[in-house]
């Protein structure tokens, strides 16, 4: 047994988080961990990884009584973990990131030396596969993957004898996943083990040995990856039986000839070039392609966050230019980037609910907090997010909560057009069958929505039509058929 | 962006101060720019940085203490009274040792008191003020004795002024302190994730900065021979010019070591009003000009973010 972990428990006021679970791991062993949003799977990592202090329970690795102080020392320990959100530092370069915490390895007494550092980065990043990253460059300089693969020559190069990976792989295109696949077999091969925590439960089934199961903060069962399906693992999960159709099983639906979105040869330099197309109302259109292809773009540029856009596009009619004439058209937008673009963490349920509404909640520029306490916990109700009131603060929330809380707010204010980037990045089964089935109620309600997506099987399942991007260009448009396959998609976008 | 246009940005403060001169002394060709004037105008430059740099460390963790004017009033006080008892050491000792202790006290209360800084510096000031009006005793300003006064003058001034540039200089690129106040004032969450403790790097820079306050005092005290008391918040003031500075010296950091941006950021301001006052321009629309002049600068280094994209 390489690692136990005993009785631990962390509770955050009235919640609890992580409620006596206990577990142990063996050497040589690729563990799952999985559960719904909000059953405590990133939090027992969290207090693993000495990012949370454990209220109560015991830690030991290698028969030692292991309890970090922080990540840093919990590194130290042979313990080192990838977050599901970005974990590099803004004005830091890529090789102080990879380095932060352990100067004393390229530092000449006080002094750091620069010229090795970077050389240290370099071959890391090399060895990789990474050679288009500078590591002398500022780390915001590269995208979100990059970013995360960083992260993941991090975590390698401390050769941890636990590695944790809390719901990665949806921040990463298929090269980037091979690569933490690589890495995490690696560990496995050295006889160390991996903890490992995902969604993606055809990807668990296939990566993992084991697979622990964690429900509303309790440990459910562990078992074997091999004697399990998609299907016993979700029933396992949720405690119930779950429908394994949540995407839509319409096919013949007619789509309104009424246009309600136009875009008109839309151009970004070096992002995406001649983009033209129109959104019915209650159409569900797909953006699909590589990471790369420029479709996260074109979603930012729809909303107005995009820079240097040149084109038109239109909504109901009207050319819009700025955000407020988006929002006064009532076009919401759902970012990738749920912690740095959807959502203020550090501001409560209420306030973030409220904020696209305060035209309707403070018609006569007063409003008071009782209002805005009724207003959004009706709000919050109707997607069911998980939390104490709404005065708690969004940051707390586990990530589908936190995507239910982004949809609700425009919801609140009527949108009647919603471009969802990665709509369901990060989160479980269940939060995902909710948010299928919010689509298809908008979708019933006459409403339009553009979904940008990497997950082909989601395109397939929710999209009356697909647009796939290639090198920043539309490159193909695909119709909503249930002979449409995985595979038809891939061929359009490589 | 490419490496033209980063190059392009490195060297434009340069080009800024370069233009600004050429400017000046095309309108004032016999008033602006003599040996003299830039000599002073340097020296000037010079001595201002002292306190930008002790101040650049706290800003850049997001930390706006503006009890820093008020620290060096009362550091060049002490350091002048315990001249007329020690001599040099009691100047040059008592100043930085007091500039040292005023900033601990404000690092324990800002830090550490769940208070809003801003709240806290104000109520720092009205206490350090009231302290350096009794100081003085009565009198307007405190005096220093003629001996001391070279401290303030070339070459010590500008060796003085150099030696903290290039030390803050050496800390801020090539020291691990440098490296965690820029990760602490990225996202204090992730560097305290990382190891690093946050609460200790916060008191070196307010440790660093006393010393730099203190410094800047005596340096101060033998430039113009005295220290007057401050009151009603006026010690505040004194940290504008350098704190400019210091965003300055932020903004081109990607391009250039930030000390250096920073005491280009001084001299630029330096010279427009110098610029300014030559051409008989009053004094508040000089703060105007100077105001654009350091937003456009400013404005220039930052265009760069705007193509950081999330994917």
């Amino acid at each position: 047994m390489l690692a136990k972990f005993e009785h631990m428990k962390k509770y955050f006021g009235a919640t609890k988080a992580v409620d006596d679970i206990s577990i142990q791991i063996e050497e040589g062993e690729i563990r799952a961990i999985v559960g719904e949003n909000g059953s405590g799977k990133s939090t027992l990592l969290s207090m693993i990884a000495g990012i949370l202090k454990p209220d109560e329970g015991h830690m030991e690795v290698e028969g030692k009584n292991y309890h970090p102080h922080s990540q840093s020392d919990a590194n130290r320990l042979g313990v080192s973990m990838i977050v599901q959100e970005i974990n590099t530092l803004p004005g830091l370069t890529v090789a102080e990131n990879i380095f932060l915490g352990r100067e004393s390895e390229y530092s000449k007494g006080f002094f750091r030396d620069l010229k090795k550092l970077n050389q240290l980065a370099k071959d890391k990043l090399e060895t990789a596969g990474l050679h288009s990253i500078n590591p002398a460059d500022d780390v915001t300089r590269y995208s979100l993957e990059q970013r995360k693969m960083i992260e993941l020559v991090r975590a390698a190069d401390i050769a941890p004898k636990i590695l944790m990976v809390d719901e990665t792989t949806t921040a990463l295109s298929q090269t980037g996943r091979d690569e933490l696949y690589k890495l995490m077999k690696a560990t496995k091969n050295r006889g160390n083990s991996v903890l490992f925590i995902s969604h993606d439960l055809k990807e668990v089934l296939q990566i993992s040995d084991t697979i622990t199961v964690m429900r509303d903060g309790k440990y459910i069962d562990t078992v074997k990856s091999n004697e399990m399906t998609e299907d016993s693992l979700k029933r396992l999960m949720v405690g119930r039986e779950l429908s394994g159709h949540y995407y839509r099983e319409d096919y013949d639906t007619k789509i309104s000839d009424e246009v309600v979105l136009e875009v008109k040869d839309l151009n970004c330099p070096s992002h995406f070039k001649n983009v033209n197309f129109q959104l019915h109302r209650g159409e569900i259109l797909g953006f699909g392609g590589l990471s790369e292809a420029g479709m996260h773009e074109v979603a930012r540029a729809l909303y107005g966050t995009e820079y240097d856009v040149t084109g038109q596009i239109l909504v109901n009619g009207k050319a819009v230019h700025t955000i407020k004439d988006r929002l006064d058209e009532k076009l919401g937008y759902i970012s990738k980037n749920r912690d740095m673009e959807s959502l203020f963490n550090q501001a409560s349920i209420r306030d973030n609910i409220c904020i696209t509404c305060m035209e309707k909640l403070a018609p006569r520029f007063l409003v008071t907090k009782g209002k805005m306490t009724q207003f959004s916990e009706r709000q919050a109700d109707i997607l069911h997010v998980k939390m104490e009131d709404v005065n708690q603060l969004v940051g707390a929330l586990s990530g589908g909560n936190k995507q239910k809380v982004a949809l609700s707010k425009w919801l609140a204010c009527d949108t009647k057009i919603f471009v969802m980037d990665s709509p369901t990045r990060g989160i479980d089964v269940g939060v995902k069958a909710v948010i299928y089935n919010l689509m298809e109620e908008l979708k019933k309600q006459g409403k339009s929505m553009i979904i940008v997506s990497e997950e082909l099987l989601e395109l397939i399942g929710m999209a009356d039509r697909i647009l796939i991007f290639k090198d920043g260009e539309i490159s193909g448009e695909i119709y909503r058929s249930p002979d449409l396959s995985e595979e038809q998609l891939v061929q359009e976008m490589i | 962006m490419n490496i033209n246009s980063r190059k392009l940005k490195s060297v434009l403060p340069f080009l800024a101060i370069v233009l600004v001169f050429i400017f000046f002394k095309i309108l004032q060709p016999d008033r602006f720019g003599t040996a003299n004037s830039m000599s002073i105008l340097i020296q000037q430059a010079l001595m201002q940085s002292i306190l930008g740099c002790g101040l650049y460390f706290l800003n850049e963790m997001g930390i706006f203490d503006m009890t820093l004017g008020a620290n060096m009033i009362i550091s060049a006080m002490v350091g002048c009274r315990l001249s007329e008892v020690c001599g040099w050491p009691g100047l040059i000792l008592g100043g930085i040792v007091t500039g040292v202790i005023i900033a601990i006290i404000g690092s324990l209360f800002m830090t550490r008191l769940p208070i809003n800084p801003m709240i806290i510096s104000v109520g720092l000031i009205i206490i350090y003020e009231a302290v350096s009006t009794m100081m003085t005793q009565g009198a307007y300003a405190l005096q220093v004795a003629d001996v001391y006064r070279a401290f303030g003058k070339a070459p010590w001034n500008i060796i003085i002024s150099l030696a903290v540039l290039i030390l803050s200089s050496i800390l801020a690129r090539y020291t691990k302190f440098g490296l965690y106040v820029n990760a602490i004032g990225s996202n204090a969450g992730i560097a305290k994730g990382m190891g690093i403790n946050v609460l200790k790097y916060k008191s070196y820079a307010f440790i660093f900065a006393g010393a730099c306050a203190g410094v800047s005092g005596i340096v101060n005290i033998c430039y113009s021979n005295s220290m007057g008391a401050a009151s009603g918040l006026s010690s505040a003031s004194t940290i504008f010019t350098p704190l400019m500075a210091c965003m300055f010296g932020s903004a081109y950091k990607k391009f250039m070591n930030p000390i250096l941006a920073l005491l280009i950021g001084n001299l630029f301001m330096d010279m427009i009003a110098n610029g300014l006052l030559t051409n008989g321009l009053e004094s508040s629309l000089q703060n105007v000009f100077i105001g654009i002049m350091l937003l456009v600068l400013v404005h220039s280094s930052g265009n760069a973010r705007k193509y950081d994209v999330s994917k």
